[in-house]
């Protein structure tokens, strides 16, 4: 019994949809209501932010003043999907500190995670491109920087390692391991594609 | 509500990026869904630009911020786990009560071993090993049992106390072992080995079937019970493991059926681009224990269309339809264009979706309404059939053209007519179309 009712909270305090949160702020408008809603999309907002603005002081600014800007603008809204409003939301107000400070918003923006997409899917369908590739490979985790050769082998060549095993292994922080691996990714898939166009 | 919560395993392997806690196959997965969402794309291309900062401080001072995030958030839970105890306390104490009566009775018709201690002192013991155990050692899991069974069965192991939740449904004597079916499975990594005390059944009735898998509800909500014996048999031996799984893992189960809802054997069910998986037994069935962000199932067999499953968030019992592509070389249009069918039914009352004309008209169709200026190329196409035949919650393949895809979608939407078959549950569809 105690288990159901466990498990019962759990699933209804976890599940709770976005619809039903947005549902009680717009009956309330009270602040308070408007939190487990931005919690719950705290890391898409920031990390939004952190995309336009660069810099972690001014997206943590940012963030807590689209929380004020929700408070203002969500009563009076017929929204569908939250989740897909609040990306314009925040896309926006960041456009506009941007355009505030007359920088361009858009230059190297989304380059990175296309960066890290080859990676998904480095191997060819075709045998020989397969072993090619695979030789590259090797060759290339010889060229890298030692720490990002480390971490770039034990994240992704041993079972079930994370940042943070591998940050306790190697004493590192775990920020340093997560750069240390998009950096040597980033650096490898450099390397093999010029070794393929150089072949 | 299903859209708000298709993006929790989204936004959960966010968090374990965020934390470090996230491995190889979840980085994978937070890519390829950042792939497909632009907000998590947004946020992760973000993350990166400072790879090396400590954001979970900036979200912890941010969340510090927000006006009575955590108290709201915590409060339902605890006074929910305060309620509970309390009754918990007042069972526990109530037949604490009624069985010390018992024992004190008993001890005083029989005769005492050891003379100094006072009957009533003597009768309380035994009444409060039996109870304080239950709250002690699987408070999260056990229900109270009744005042028959402590009276009949006097449970002295953590096991014991467990099996009293399937025992109050069932007698012992014919109560479903986990075993009963092993010979019937492959799934013998995802499935722990039994308990030694289990007795074995060769033949289970279904009756009791039902049973147990009414207990499995309490895990997975979705659960329902099929309509033949195999599949009751199955979940059967279900209710028990899934009791037993940690926190933060899903556990993916059903059957895999042909378009004659033919159990499939040895279909592979695996993650997307892994290897090694789990395979159904001879009854189609199988049992897939993945962390709780995963969102695809891959599900092949060698003489079936291979299906990707877009898997529904809070359905973790599916059956899953496979076609045979040889079903489709008949068709004139075949060497213009296959399309082969994965219907995934997302629930166990076993709606199907139809198509007015079938499949073979939408393949001519398709085919005939395709502009000539569109490029040939494969679509996987899968979206959701709604009780009033209207299609929602498109996804595609990402390696499909994004002009065929619109294509596809705009003449789904627009030139085909879905109905619902055997029951009102929304169901999902998977398509292949391959434009040659």
């Amino acid at each position: 019994m105690l288990r159901f009712l466990r498990t019962g909270a759990s699933r209804r305090s976890s599940e709770v949809d976005d619809a039903t949160l947005l549902a009680r702020f717009q009956r309330s408008h009270k602040a308070e209501d408007l939190s487990p809603l931005f919690n719950r999309h705290l890391e898409l907002i920031y990390g939004q932010c952190l995309r336009y603005l660069r810099a972690p002081e001014r997206a943590e600014d940012a963030a807590m003043e689209i929380f004020e800007h929700l408070l203002r603008k969500l009563p009076g809204q017929s929204i569908d999907n939250f989740r897909n409003w609040l990306q314009s939301v925040v896309r926006n107000f960041c456009l506009m500190q941007l355009r505030k400070d007359k920088r361009d918003p858009l230059k190297n923006s989304g380059e990175l995670l296309v960066h890290s997409e080859p990676f998904e899917h480095p191997v060819g369908e075709l045998e020989e491109e397969k072993d090619e590739q695979s030789q590259h490979l090797a060759d290339c985790l010889g060229e890298l920087a030692e720490q990002q050769r480390q971490c770039i082998q034990r994240f992704y060549l041993e079972e079930g390692q994370t940042y943070k095993s591998i940050a306790a292994t190697l004493e590192l922080d775990v920020g340093r391991v997560r750069s240390y691996i998009q950096n040597g990714r980033r650096n490898l898939r450099n390397c093999i594609e010029s070794k393929k166009s150089f072949h | 509500m299903a859209n708000a919560n298709r993006h929790i395993p989204q936004d959960e392997l966010l968090r374990r990026y965020l934390s470090g806690e996230i491995d190889a196959r979840g980085e994978a997965e937070l890519f390829r869904a950042a792939g497909e969402d632009d907000a998590l794309a947004e946020a992760l291309a973000g993350y990166q630009l400072a790879p090396e900062a400590d954001h979970q401080a900036s979200l912890s001072k941010l969340r510090s911020k927000l006006p009575g995030a955590k108290r709201k958030s915590l409060i339902p839970v605890r006074v929910i786990s305060i309620a509970a105890s309390l009754l918990l306390l007042l069972f526990v104490g109530y037949y604490g009560y009624q069985s010390s009566n018992d024992y004190a009775t008993a001890a005083e018709a029989a005769p005492m071993a050891d003379s100094k201690a006072p009957a009533g002192e003597k009768a309380l013991k035994p009444a409060n090993d039996l109870e304080a155990e239950p709250s002690v050692l699987a408070s999260p899991s056990t229900n109270m049992p009744s005042k028959d069974e402590v009276s009949s069965r006097a449970p002295t192991t953590k096991e014991r106390v467990e099996y009293r939740v399937e025992d109050e449904a069932t007698p012992p004597s014919q109560r479903i072992p986990e075993n009963v079916d092993q010979d019937l499975t492959n799934t013998t990594a995802a499935v722990p080995p039994p308990p030694p005390s289990a007795p074995v059944l060769a033949e289970p009735e279904p009756e009791i079937a039902d049973d147990e898998a009414m207990t499995f509800e309490e895990v997975a909500p979705a659960a329902s019970v099929l309509a033949d014996s195999p599949h009751r048999r199955a979940d059967a031996k279900m209710a028990p493991d899934a009791k037993k799984r940690p926190a933060g893992v899903r556990v993916i189960s059903g059957f895999v059926t042909d378009e004659n809802d033919r159990p499939i054997a040895s279909a592979s069910i695996t993650l997307p681009g892994q290897p090694i998986g789990e395979s159904t037994d001879s009854s189609g069935y199988f049992e897939f224990v993945a962390d709780q962000t995963v969102s695809q199932l891959q599900v092949g067999h060698p003489e079936f269309e291979d299906g990707e499953i877009l898997l529904p968030r809070n359905e973790n019992e599916l059956i899953i339809n496979l076609s045979k592509p040889a079903d489709l070389a008949d068709d004139e249009d075949d060497w213009l264009m296959s399309g082969a069918r994965t219907t995934v039914y997302p629930n166990a009352e076993k709606t199907s979706a139809t198509i007015k004309g079938g499949m073979r008209q939408l393949r001519r169709d398709i085919q005939a309404a395709k502009p000539d200026d569109l490029p040939a190329g494969l679509v996987k196409v899968s979206f959701s059939v709604q009780a009033d035949g209207s299609l929602t919650d498109f996804s595609f393949g990402r390696k499909s053209e994004e002009q065929l895809i619109d294509f596809v979608r705009n003449y789904l939407q627009q030139q085909s007519q879905w109905k619902l078959r055997g029951g009102s549950t929304p169901t999902r569809m998977a398509i292949t179309f391959r434009f040659r």
